[in-house]
């Protein structure tokens, strides 16, 4: 069945700036804060699934460690070829608590 | 891990990339075999799948160019030749990979097409 | 006439490139670029970039020509006589 839920991912006062690894489900998520902000992406590669969280970030850009891929963090596309992106999740704030929206039957 | 299985498992990574951009594996099957054997090989010495037809040089970023599949890098020089350089990959609307040219980049002009 | 070349071990195209000589029994030398050392390839590559701003191969010498990729038409021509032997 292809449906929707929210999956609890971590408190807000846990979240350190920059970069944030959680498993929503299982799912690995990166959670990003900068200037304020969060944002919600996969922690896979989309060329050889390398974790992205031992790259490095700047400005709104994260390069995977392995092959130097450079992803824009607000909507997980590819810096060389547009059309090839990672996922990006929706998340909201519920009483101090960070829950991410994963789609079922899809990852 | 064996070769076979490593083959296999590029050949999923690597699908998953050339699909959006337009290009698909050369129906060549005998030399895609032989290239992501070669691959393999480069991954067991160097840790990362190289192309078996580019060199590599002292240089970390002119090398990450060179990691199949490599087409992002080189989008303009293989549209034109409708393949990439080492023919593991051709456009999607290939069904004669011999036809098609290894023409290197400075000798594209812009726009062309060599068909 | 002098054909020389620059290959990897690991290239296909290179290996037609040199069974294309072969067969028409036409001598040449050739250098396998990734079996070299560091300094080597250092020397090799910017040779290379010099006569074609390229890291491709093959990387093939007919005397002053140079031509990269397999192409046996450019061969052929370059050849003349020679390169219409079977």
């Amino acid at each position: 069945m292809i449906g929707s839920s929210w999956v609890y991912a971590i408190d807000e006062n846990k979240l350190q700036e920059n970069i944030n690894m959680v498993f929503p489900k299982g799912l690995p998520v990166l959670l990003i804060k900068k200037a304020g902000e969060i944002y919600a992406i996969s922690n896979k590669c989309a060329h050889m699934a390398c974790t992205l969280a031992g790259g490095t970030l700047k400005d709104y850009t994260i390069k995977c460690p392995c092959h130097d891929w450079k992803f824009d963090i607000r909507t997980g596309e590819f810096q060389d070829a547009r059309e090839i992106r990672i996922p990006v999740y929706e998340w909201k704030l519920s009483d101090g608590r960070i829950f991410i929206k994963i789609e079922e039957g899809k990852k | 891990m064996n070769p076979g299985s490593r083959k296999k498992a590029l050949r999923y990574f690597f699908q998953k990339i050339i699909d959006p951009l337009g290009y698909k594996f050369s129906p060549d099957e005998e030399m895609v075999d032989f290239l992501l054997e070669q691959e393999v090989l480069l991954e067991q010495k160097h840790g990362i799948p190289y192309c078996p037809c580019q060199g590599l040089t002292k240089k970390r970023e002119e090398n990450m160019k060179i990691v199949c599949p490599c087409i992002p890098f080189h989008r303009e020089h293989f549209d034109a030749i409708r393949r990439c350089w080492c023919g593991l990959y051709v456009h999607k609307d290939v069904t004669d990979p011999d036809a098609l040219k290894q023409i290197p980049f400075n000798e594209i002009k812009r726009g062309q097409d060599v068909r | 006439m002098k054909v020389f070349m620059y290959t990897l071990s690991t290239c296909p195209w290179c290996r037609k490139t040199k069974q294309f000589f072969k067969e028409k029994n036409i001598p040449f030398e050739f250098v396998d670029y990734d079996l070299q050392n560091e300094e080597e390839q250092d020397k090799i590559m910017k040779e290379m970039e010099k006569l074609s701003t390229t890291k491709a191969f093959p990387f093939v010498k007919i005397d002053d020509n140079v031509i990269v990729g397999y192409n046996p038409d450019k061969y052929s021509e370059l050849l003349g006589e020679k390169g219409k032997q079977k």
